[in-house]
């Protein structure tokens, strides 16, 4: 699957042509209230699913739209495939009788939550089906206010925006849309209890899974005329800024951060306390000593290639030295408090995210970032199997990027490159962290100048 | 005000408002609310509320009311009341008006009654804002999002109608073209149009039934007559009125005015054929008798439950209140069944009928809107889905018929058929739409059968119940139901579909485009059709994919996963390996699927091993010897590629034996189609035997693989014509079919009364190990059963000394057998009269004969007679009941020297025709026929009639001169005589099964194959003395012999095996006669003897009839069914004609089975003018082919056909010759 993935970025993505953007505020977007939280009406996927808007079976020529959206969704995006039926599956009952639910799990509000589309009932209009899983509105958001004024003659998409269109094609908006439920937040959140009665661990990369979902939409020119310069990069980068936001939250809350006598095991590398004893697991890249729970720092990993590239060096360091102070608070192995670690690189975060989202990227940013990825990996920073994960899917999306500027010099060699690397993170069971660096040594030829 | 003021001032505003309308600006695909709210101001002014502003539930639709519907959104009337008297100005000035206002009731925006044409003669301006859906507006209205939708729509069947004007046209011979090119379709200004495919059909897409274009049906009386059936003028002056549908004003007089006397008009008026009283009458029924239509291209006809619907896509899409019982209407059930609204808007009446429950577009549709238009029984299967069929007016007559005989005055009997072209109504309650309304009501007091609550066309529809063979009800266990049980109607087992039962509707299988079509043009409904049983259950080896794979399905099939239910949901969803169907009208309601799959496969919890068995059994050898199991496909025997599925899960199959359709002139009426108007001509259309028990296979067209398929009995006509001087100038005539075979039609069909128990077993299709099952192999054959044979108005006779037709039954309609149950009710006063007379029939026609009649046979408008000494003799009997012609049957219409139909032989003791149905081989030939229609050829026997001759032996006649319309030719003469050695010698009667003769001579049956009838072969010999004439039913010969009744096994013609103490003793036994399991002897002095013939090799004897000594000297016996009795008629040679009711609701409860016991009774009788000595057989119904394959009769689909030889023979015998045996 990844290796398809993988090899599909390539192609897919060749037809991107990346402009000149509007400044976003990313401090708008992340006030941008999420589809469920709206108190508008939720109308269901029948209204959108008409042959004459979205469901037509195939693209229409003269429309600035494919028209087709309902049939990609619900062919091919496991948000309408997998995500509520799922639930009737043996393990999703599982889970739900682990945790004691009452209800069966496609009736339990926590897991419908994510795996369906669950606004309050007041807000469900008279076709809306919670069934429909992860549905138009889920992302799209009440349609009550918008349909009608989206479907007038010159409606622009800031026009929908206004009516209450959630404004997926904003990073930042997207990211925070994608994670409420890939990573979870203040409402919705899957636990280390969760996880403990059955739930499997979530792996997410914003940029990688928009790709994959895979997107009902292409970006070209009169998308981009509409909505701005689609830059993947840049999603890629204010992905990784707010997932780690949403795990600091996690830190900081008083609530969240606890459970009992442990904190929120969620936060931490699941491998490290998931292996056999006689596996020692230690590396030193952290600066913690061994016998110590790490954070799982995946998207401060990424982010730090990010930061480097793009923000001030001054600031660059202060980031690298608070992700270092937070890693060691966590551990128990600085002075720091771990509250205050977290809440400074919360903070700077919010600075990062705004300078990611307003950053237009050059093939130049691309190629360093790649480049810090690959060494930092050969360097062992990507001895964790989330950092491994993150890594896989940021080299390959950079590489992507790179493919799409004519500036990766073998193409066919670097997908069997990459598709190597992603043999190696498979499976999070079997992951080996030498195998991995290996592959990354191939992949490091690939990406020469 | 004055009110003169006030109509001044209103023809002023009128005047005004007429100026300025202009024609509104047709719907935008996108505006502004706003913009879309201006155009409803006005209009809301009154409309204060309604149920959907724009009709859709998708809020992402913005309209306002003048886009869809025109008018002026400008003009308000600003909360006046109705009362106010400038409401009604402002109503003017704001609507669009008509341009009859009396025709459509104005200012009453219901519906009116029977508008038919009205559309096409009014504004396209005021049809859109009648209805913006209908299709001469909804380019304009809904085009701007729907344009290829309403593109499609107008070229499908929905639209078209193309496959009833099609098969009407071509099964009565009136067009040849078997790729059909009529349709129905009009322009905006309601003119009639071509319509063209938008692809020209390339030979991939003609293989699929795709046809290039349709063109309008001309007017009736411009289409040259079909048949050839003749009409005898008086001669002298040419009366002009003869032809008023035309009004020749022929004042000058310069063509021809005189007529010689008697000669044949092949003309029929100075302006040739098709004028006159000679016409196509099947056209005529098409334009003016409502059969199937009105269709989308007019409104319903709003008169009755059942009537009431709009036109175009609001037909469908716009629900009306048609039916109460929930099943068919679903949530809609609750609005009644007067057509009546339940809308918001305060403006629509609620008590008037005609109007939409809401103003609100749906997809969920109820069945009960389907069958506005698909009432039609022969035709189209929503009837049988609800395991209803056409009422036959004998079931619970008491209820039905008035106590005293309605002599109907012409315009109570307009009246009535104006909504129902049935003319049994003008005498029925049924008749009064009030009691129709309520006819389901009288279930709980009825004995014979059940009604159901809907009743388009003014029609009534019984229920269908399991039954035995016998007609005994059954339970759910397959027990009987005694008769006399008071709650046996609930504990019968009603024969719906099972779709029905667990919810469905029509449109929870047909999608879009099933009621679309997919853009092309098509003639065939099953060829349109895009979903087949295997999308959804699967076959015997695959699970379902949920993508449609019928005939019209797009490349790789509709995404069927993808599909919603009004209510949002998804209509289809796998889950935990079991599939669920969301029902597309109740929002509440889904159904798991079976799955054939899981039903086939051991361990599964579904397994069951009927099922496994029937869908598994191995083909060949393996099969008959009963192994089954998993395998290749291509292994089974019942394979889905070998036939469909529905033609073992089906519980029963409509057939329609035959309709009678008498024009009458001087009637004037109005043209339900095209351009309208009235002409003095109609047609009424009146079903004759409609029955549940025929169960039939053949082949379907290659556009459904060419698989084995259910084949029912399609319309078979017979026609009549009255004349302005009310001369019946021809009478039940048979047409023939444009292919020369006989219209009396068949076709396979789906019959849509799928069920999980009662389907079709093993001994259905294969001879069953208690060998009990002959004639229900003869049916399933289509060879026949002799059962559902229609005498008609005359029973014919042959005589001593005479040929005569004796009159059977009324005229009026229903053609009640005199003295019969039936005649009872239906004609009280009749009946009364007929008992007084001592069961006398009162007219009779004979002609005397050359000598004692041998045998008797009508075929068309002659009728043969084999005359002894006289040879073969036949007699032209075309003017039989021509009031105006005093010697009705003739030898000959004109001098003899321009005809000679007789033909010398030393002693004609029987003819025997290879059909008694009307055909035409010579129609049956070239290109077109062979390859476009893709026809089988006739076999050669068809062009004969078959003499035996005492002394001659066998002698054949080409008489193909009679059918083909050309008056000058009629000279028949012997084509061959065949006696070699004297084998023949007494040849004293003959049977023809196929190209095998069965022939009765001295020295016992000589089988004489012609297959090729220049060069007869012998085939075989069975010594039996004193065998005296023969019944033929596929395995086994009846012998009539010195004896009484033999049995003669003919499986192999040419090896035929005289079964052994298969002997019912009869002391006299003259001729035998087998209809289904029962043989009906004439036996002389013991009078009809009825032998039980179930079991052919052990027959037994059931009854002897002789009505209290009355029947003593029965020389032969015919069978026939009229409506649903059974009737045998009796030559008596001293007696003369005796007609005997042999079942009846009051005497046979169980008259619907297939094979009821009878009860014989004597309603009727006729001295003859001479001894009565043989009966000629009525009309074969139910024979599409004979006992060698030879085809008879039209088959609708093109390639579709009966089976040949070797495939029925498949069925029951071995490549050896052996039969094998089913349990």
């Amino acid at each position: 699957m990844a290796a398809r993935m993988a090899a599909g970025l390539l192609r897919g993505l060749l037809r991107l042509v990346p402009r000149a953007s509007g400044l976003l505020f990313a401090a708008a977007a992340l006030a941008q209230t999420l589809p469920y939280e709206t108190r508008s009406t939720n109308l269901g996927v029948v209204n959108c699913a008409s042959s004459l808007c979205h469901g037509s079976t195939s693209p229409w020529k003269d429309s600035n739209i494919l028209q087709n959206e309902y049939i990609t969704w619900s062919r091919v995006d496991k948000h309408a495939t997998r995500a509520y039926p799922v639930l009737f599956e043996e393990r999703s009952r599982r889970i739900a009788r682990n945790l004691g639910l009452k209800e069966p799990a496609h009736e339990a509000k926590l897991c419908l939550d994510c795996h369906a589309y669950d606004p309050p009932p007041q807000w469900r209009g008279e076709r809306f089906k919670v069934s429909d899983g992860v549905s138009c509105e889920a992302c799209h958001g009440p349609a009550e206010g918008w349909i009608r004024s989206h479907v007038a003659p010159n409606a622009t998409h800031s026009d929908n925006v206004a009516h209450g269109l959630y404004p997926t094609d904003e990073p930042v908006a997207q990211a925070k849309l994608c994670l409420s439920c890939h990573f979870g937040n203040k409402d919705k959140f899957v636990t280390h209890r969760m996880m403990g009665a059955g739930h499997p661990r979530l792996a997410f990369e914003l940029d990688t899974f928009v790709q994959t979902q895979p997107p009902h939409f292409v970006v070209d020119a009169d998308w981009q005329k509409r909505k701005g310069a689609w830059d993947p990069t840049r999603v890629w980068a204010v992905g990784q800024a707010l997932a780690a936001a949403e795990l600091l939250d996690v830190l900081i809350d008083p609530k969240r951060s606890r459970d009992g006598f442990f904190p929120e095991l969620v936060v931490f590398d699941c491998h490290a306390c998931h292996h056999p004893m006689s596996d020692v697991r230690w590396s030193p890249r952290t600066g913690t000593s061994p016998g110590r729970i790490r954070l799982n720092d995946s998207n401060l990993l990424m982010l730090r290639q990010i930061v480097r590239r793009v923000l001030p060096a001054s600031e660059a360091r202060d980031f690298e030295a608070r992700a270092g102070d937070l890693q060691k608070a966590v551990a128990g192995d600085g002075s720091g408090d771990t509250l205050q670690a977290a809440r400074a690189m919360r903070t700077m975060l919010e600075s990062v995210t705004r300078q990611l989202a307003a950053r237009r990227f050059q093939a130049g940013d691309l190629r360093a970032m790649l480049s810090g990825l690959v060494d930092d990996g050969l360097a062992g920073a990507y001895h964790d199997y989330s950092g491994a994960e993150q890594a896989t899917m940021a080299i390959a999306s950079l590489m992507s990027f790179l493919a799409k500027h004519g500036e990766l010099a073998d193409v066919r060699r670097a997908n069997a490159a990459l598709d190597y690397l992603y043999e190696t993170v498979k499976d999070d069971e079997k992951y080996r962290p030498e195998r991995f660096r290996a592959a990354l040594e191939q992949v490091a030829r690939m990406v020469g100048p | 005000m004055t009110s003169d003021a006030l109509s001044t001032a209103l023809r002023a505003i009128c005047v005004l408002c007429v100026c300025t309308f202009a024609a509104a600006e047709p719907a935008p695909a996108q505006q502004t609310v706003a913009q879309a709210d201006a155009k409803s101001t006005g209009c809301m002014s009154c409309h204060t509320a309604t149920d959907r502003h724009t009709m859709h539930q998708n809020p992402g639709v913005i309209l306002g009311c003048t886009d869809c519907h025109g008018g002026d959104a400008a003009i308000g009337g600003g909360g006046m009341k109705r009362e106010d008297p400038s409401y009604i100005a402002v109503l003017r000035k704001a609507h669009v008006l008509p341009r009859d206002e009396r025709a459509w009731k104005w200012p009453s925006s219901a519906n009116p009654e029977r508008t038919y044409t009205l559309l096409n003669r009014e504004s396209p301006e005021f049809v859109r804002f009648l209805n913006p859906g209908d299709l001469r507006a909804a380019r304009e209205a809904c085009g701007a999002c729907h344009l290829a939708i309403i593109q499609a729509t107008e070229r499908s069947l929905m639209a078209t109608s193309a496959m009833l004007w099609g098969g009407a046209a071509y099964n009565n011979g009136i067009l040849p073209y078997k790729r059909y090119i009529l349709g129905e379709a009009y322009t905006r200004d309601g003119l009639p149009a071509s319509i063209v495919n938008p692809v020209k059909p390339d030979p991939f897409l003609a293989s699929k039934g795709i046809l290039p274009s349709l063109t309008a049906l001309p007017s009736w009386e411009t289409i040259p007559p079909a048949d050839v059936f003749r009409v005898f003028e008086r001669g002298g002056r040419v009366i002009s009125s003869q032809f008023p549908e035309v009004g020749l004003p022929n004042g000058s007089g310069v063509l021809q005015k005189l007529d010689e006397p008697g000669r044949p008009d092949i003309r029929q008026s100075n302006r040739g054929p098709g004028t006159g009283s000679r016409i196509a009458v099947p056209a005529i029924n098409i334009t003016k008798t409502r059969l199937n239509d009105p269709h989308l291209w007019f409104l319903g006809t709003g008169e009755q439950p059942g009537d009431y619907r709009s036109s175009g896509c609001s037909a469908c899409h716009a629900v009306y209140a048609n039916d109460r019982d929930p099943s068919h209407s679903g949530v809609y059930a609750r609005f009644g069944h007067d057509g009546a609204s339940a809308t918001r808007d305060p403006t629509i009446a609620k008590n008037e009928s005609g109007h939409p429950i809401r103003h609100e577009f749906t997809r969920a549709i109820p069945s009960s809107q389907c069958m506005v238009c698909h009432m039609h029984q022969p035709n189209v299967f929503v009837n049988s889905f609800y395991g209803t069929i056409m009422w036959d007016y004998e079931s619970d007559a008491p209820a039905m018929w008035p106590k005293k005989q309605k002599y109907p005055t012409d315009a109570e009997a307009r009246a009535i058929l104006e909504r129902n072209p049935e003319e049994a109504a003008i005498r029925g309650n049924w008749g009064d739409p009030q009691f129709l309304k309520d006819v389901s009501k009288l279930n709980p007091q009825l004995t014979d059968t059940q009604f159901a609550d809907y009743h388009g066309h003014g029609w009534n529809f019984r229920w269908v119940f399991k039954r035995d063979r016998k007609g005994a009800l059954l339970d759910k266990a397959g027990n009987v139901v005694p008769d006399s049980d008071p709650q046996k109607f609930s504990k019968a087992v009603h024969l719906t579909s099972i779709h029905l039962d667990v919810g469905f509707h029509c449109v929870d299988c047909h999608f879009s485009q099933d009621m679309h079509g997919n853009g092309h043009i098509y003639g065939e409904v099953a060829a349109a059709v895009e979903i087949d049983c295997a999308d959804c259950h699967g076959t015997a080896d695959k699970y379902p994919t949920l993508r449609t794979s019928g005939p019209a399905s797009r490349p790789g099939g509709l995404d069927m996963a993808l599909l919603r239910t009004q209510d949002g949901r998804r209509r289809f969803e796998w889950r935990g390996g079991k599939l669920y169907q969301r029902s597309a009208l109740d929002p509440t309601r889904e159904w798991e699927m079976t799955l054939v799959k899981d039903t086939v496969t051991p361990g599964n919890a579904k397994y069951n091993e009927k099922a496994a068995r029937a869908k598994l059994m191995h083909s060949g050898a393996e099969g008959r010897d009963g192994k089954w199991g998993a395998g290749p496909a291509e292994n089974m025997a019942h394979g889905n590629d070998k036939m469909t599925c529905f033609t073992c899960h089906l519980s029963w199959t409509t057939s329609c034996a035959g309709c009678h359709l008498p024009i009458q002139a001087n009637w004037k009426t109005a043209r339900n189609h095209y351009e309208g108007g009235e002409t003095r001509n109609y047609a009424t259309y009146n079903p004759q035997v409609a029955r549940d028990d025929a169960f039939q296979l053949g082949r379907h067209g290659p556009v459904k693989g060419a698989r084995i398929a259910p084949v029912r009995s399609s319309s078979a006509l017979v026609l009549s014509s009255t004349n302005s001087n009310r001369e019946r100038i021809y009478i039940q005539q048979a047409p023939v079919s444009a292919s020369g075979f006989s219209s009396q039609a068949f076709a396979p069909h789906y019959p849509h009364t799928e069920r999980k128990t009662e389907t079709k077993g093993c001994p259905d299709c294969h001879v069953s190990a208690a060998n009990d099952n002959n004639a229900i192999m003869a049916q399933l054959l289509l060879q026949g059963t002799n059962f559902v044979n229609f005498v008609g108005f005359n029973a014919w006779l042959g005589e001593e000394r005479h040929v005569e037709a004796v009159q059977v039954t009324e005229w009026d309609e229903p053609q009640a057998v005199i003295g019969s149950y039936l005649h009872r009710y239906a004609y009280p006063d009749f009946f009364a009269a007929h008992e007084k007379r001592a069961l006398e029939l009162p007219e009779a026609h004979d002609h005397a004969s050359g000598g004692t009649v041998g045998c008797v046979a009508l075929r068309g408008e002659y009728l043969y007679a084999a005359e002894g000494r006289a040879g073969l003799r036949v007699y032209d009997v075309a003017s039989i009941a021509n009031k105006g012609v005093s010697q009705r049957i003739v030898t000959a219409p004109f001098s003899p020297l321009g005809h000679d139909t007789h033909v010398a032989s030393k002693d004609a003791a029987c003819v025997a025709l290879p059909t008694n149905q009307p055909i035409n081989p010579q129609r049956n030939q070239g290109s077109l026929m062979r390859e476009v229609n893709e026809e089988q050829p006739f076999h050669p026997i068809y062009h004969y009639a078959a003499v035996a001759d005492r002394e001659e032996g066998l002698i054949l006649v080409n008489v193909d001169t009679l059918a083909d319309g050309e008056p000058r030719n009629n000279f028949l003469a012997r084509a061959l005589q065949w006696n070699p050695g004297g084998i023949l010698d007494g040849a004293s009667h003959v049977t023809l099964g196929g190209h095998y003769a069965y022939v009765t001579a001295t020295t016992g049956i000589v089988i004489v194959d012609l297959d090729d009838p220049m060069k007869p072969r012998l085939a075989a010999k069975v010594a039996l003395a004193g065998a005296r004439a023969t019944a033929l039913q596929l395995r086994y010969l009846f012998v009539a012999s010195a004896a009484g009744l033999e049995v003669v096994d003919v499986t192999l013609p040419e090896k035929p095996r005289l079964v052994e103490g298969a002997r019912v003793a009869l002391s006299d036994a003259r001729r035998v006669y087998v209809a289904r399991t029962y043989a009906y002897v004439a036996a002389g002095k013991d009078g009809l003897a009825i032998v039980d013939v179930e079991r052919p090799e052990s027959p037994r004897l059931y009854a002897k009839y002789d009505a209290e000594g009355r029947i003593n000297d029965a020389r032969d016996v015919i069978v026939g069914s009229t409506n649903a009795s059974l009737f045998a008629y009796v030559a008596d040679g001293r007696n003369g004609l005796e007609v005997i009711q042999l079942t009846a609701p009051d005497t046979q409860p169980r008259f619907y089975g297939f094979s009821p016991e009878p009860r014989p009774k004597l309603i009727a009788r006729r001295a003859t003018a001479s001894a009565a000595t043989a009966l000629a057989k009525g009309l074969d119904r139910d024979r599409a082919v004979d006992e060698t394959g030879g085809q008879i009769a039209v088959f609708g689909r093109i390639g579709a056909r009966p089976f040949t030889s070797q495939e029925m023979r498949k069925l029951y015998l071995t490549p050896e010759g052996a039969v094998w045996t089913v349990k």
